[in-house]
């Protein structure tokens, strides 16, 4: 009997993606194939709300494949996932839970509660764990979910295992976030006033800066190119939503505090 | 038992009388077109009546309420492993109701050695170029597509006189949502109980029961467009059988 769980609708109909886990009995125990990947994301918690940002770089190996990729996606009013990894796994891990939520949500008449949706995250990186150590799909994704009701901020990072972890401040993941995972928890620490008091500009503001120090170190992390308009995807999540930051929000602020030295 | 067609159509027959004697005492439903979109309206006794299926999908149930159950169930499984597979976009209601939902209930109907679906159902869909589209479901299968609204009333009487009403509502499509809302339940009053008692019948439902709104509308941030009404909303627009009369 199904109750609202929608990845067990999808096993009844025989769906591919959940079918992955296969893969460890047909395919090679490794693969010289570059796959497609992705780069940097981060979360932190700021005065209003939280704010979940990647930059849009997706390589396969040395190659650039693609440089407007959105690696930040909006799973249902309140909650956000942005992913390093493998876009083609990623993306459908993504539309899982998003399907999961409403799913749930409609056919139970009540939301999913914070701790089910992050367990169902959990749970999609587990079945996917053959493919990951297959090297052929590994998804390192931060989670991120204001809860209206109480008011409350939560950032999850998960390992490729489906192990989820709650940050207190920020999390960062991807190949560039060694580089501003440091420079994160030195603003935290000794700037005038935490990352948590930041006004909502000075955070997009502060996002932007960290992912090009992170495309300075990192090749596989995409900087920002006005000429070409790539701007980083930044989304915030308050009482009132996600909310998508606009190219000319980003453009303005970019110029205004980013792309010119400013204290 | 049935081995003879006669009889066959006669256990048929006994059956719609059945279904329809059951379905006597449920409270009606209705969907009508407003500016900001669909809004659909019930007055329930503590069992939901209008629920939300899809980003652009509501249904509204007038019957047993464990056979509405089965057969919501049926049209949100459906509509989201269509939304998963292909792409929310291919989710209508007319493939819905067409394929989803028309198929079992005629069949539950036909089939003498079952129970049938006691249930009538009200599809809305708001489509992504700002059509209305409502579709009715009745207990044999037999739907019907309308762009003008919808009363989901009790078989007979009561049907006719909401039908012949809903007529004279032209132009709801460029009516607020707060216009609309009081003409929702006036029909919804209407399919309740004759013109000349309805105003009364009104007032005497707001005593102990409650109104129960959702509004499909592209103004809904994200990429689900259908929200319930809040309380204060529907306290605001049943107002005037609020106030002494």
């Amino acid at each position: 009997m199904i109750a609202g769980n929608f990845l067990d609708l999808l096993k009844q109909e025989h769906s591919p993606f959940v079918s992955a886990p296969n893969l460890l009995h047909t395919a090679p125990a490794s693969t010289q194939t570059a796959l497609t990947s992705a780069t940097t994301i981060l979360a932190f918690k700021y005065r209003e709300g939280l704010l979940i940002a990647g930059d849009r770089r997706a390589t396969a190996g040395n190659m650039v494949m693609f440089d407007r990729a959105d690696k930040v996606i909006d799973i249902d009013r309140h909650s956000v996932m942005a992913i390093a990894g493998s876009p083609a796994t990623a993306f459908e891990m993504a539309r899982v839970l998003s399907h999961s939520f409403q799913y749930y949500r409609r056919s139970q008449l009540q939301d999913l509660s914070l701790e089910g949706k992050v367990r169902a995250l959990s749970r999609l990186l587990k079945e996917n764990v053959p493919a990951a150590v297959q090297g052929i799909g590994t998804v390192v994704p931060i989670f991120v979910a204001y809860d209206p009701e109480n008011a409350q901020k939560h950032i999850y990072f998960y390992d490729m295992l489906g192990a989820e972890f709650e940050v207190v401040d920020f999390a960062t993941t991807g190949s560039g976030s060694p580089g501003i995972r440091g420079v994160l928890h030195f603003y935290n620490r000794w700037n005038s006033e935490p990352i948590s008091a930041l006004s909502q500009d000075d955070a997009v503001v502060l996002a932007m800066r960290l992912l090009e120090t992170a495309a300075e170190h990192d090749s596989a992390t995409g900087g920002i190119k006005t000429a070409a308009q790539v701007f980083p995807t930044v989304k915030t999540i308050t009482e009132e939503g996600v909310r998508s930051l606009s190219l000319a929000n980003l453009k303005s602020l970019y110029h205004e505090k980013v792309e010119n030295r400013h204290v | 038992m049935f081995e003879e067609p006669y009889r066959w159509a006669e256990a048929v027959s006994n059956r719609r009388e059945y279904l329809e004697d059951q379905l006597q005492s449920g409270s009606p439903v209705v969907a009508l077109p407003c500016i900001e979109g669909i809004l659909l309206l019930s007055v329930s006794a503590g069992t939901q009546k209008v629920y939300e299926i899809y980003d652009r999908v509501a249904l509204g149930a007038l019957g047993h309420p464990a056979d509405v159950e089965r057969l919501r169930n049926i049209v949100i499984d459906m509509a989201h492993l269509e939304g998963f597979n292909r792409s929310p976009s291919d989710v209508s209601a007319r493939r819905l109701v067409q394929f989803g939902l028309a198929p079992p209930v005629k069949q539950a109907f036909e089939e003498i050695g079952r129970a049938p679906y006691i249930a009538r159902l009200l599809i809305a869909e708001l489509g992504k170029d700002q059509s209305r589209i409502f579709y009715s479901l009745n207990y044999d299968g037999v739907f019907k597509e309308t762009h003008t609204g919808l009363v989901l009333a009790t078989p007979g009487e009561a049907t006719e006189r909401c039908e012949s009403a809903l007529k004279n509502c032209e132009g709801l499509e460029n009516r607020a949502m707060s216009e609309v809302f009081g003409e929702a339940f006036k029909l919804w009053g209407l399919a309740e109980v004759a013109e000349d008692s309805r105003e009364s019948h009104l007032r005497d439902v707001l005593k102990d029961r409650e109104i129960e709104a959702m509004l499909l509308s592209e103004s809904v941030p994200g990429p689900c467009k259908v929200r319930p009404l809040s309380k204060t909303e529907m306290m605001t627009f049943s107002q005037p059988w609020r106030a002494p009369a």
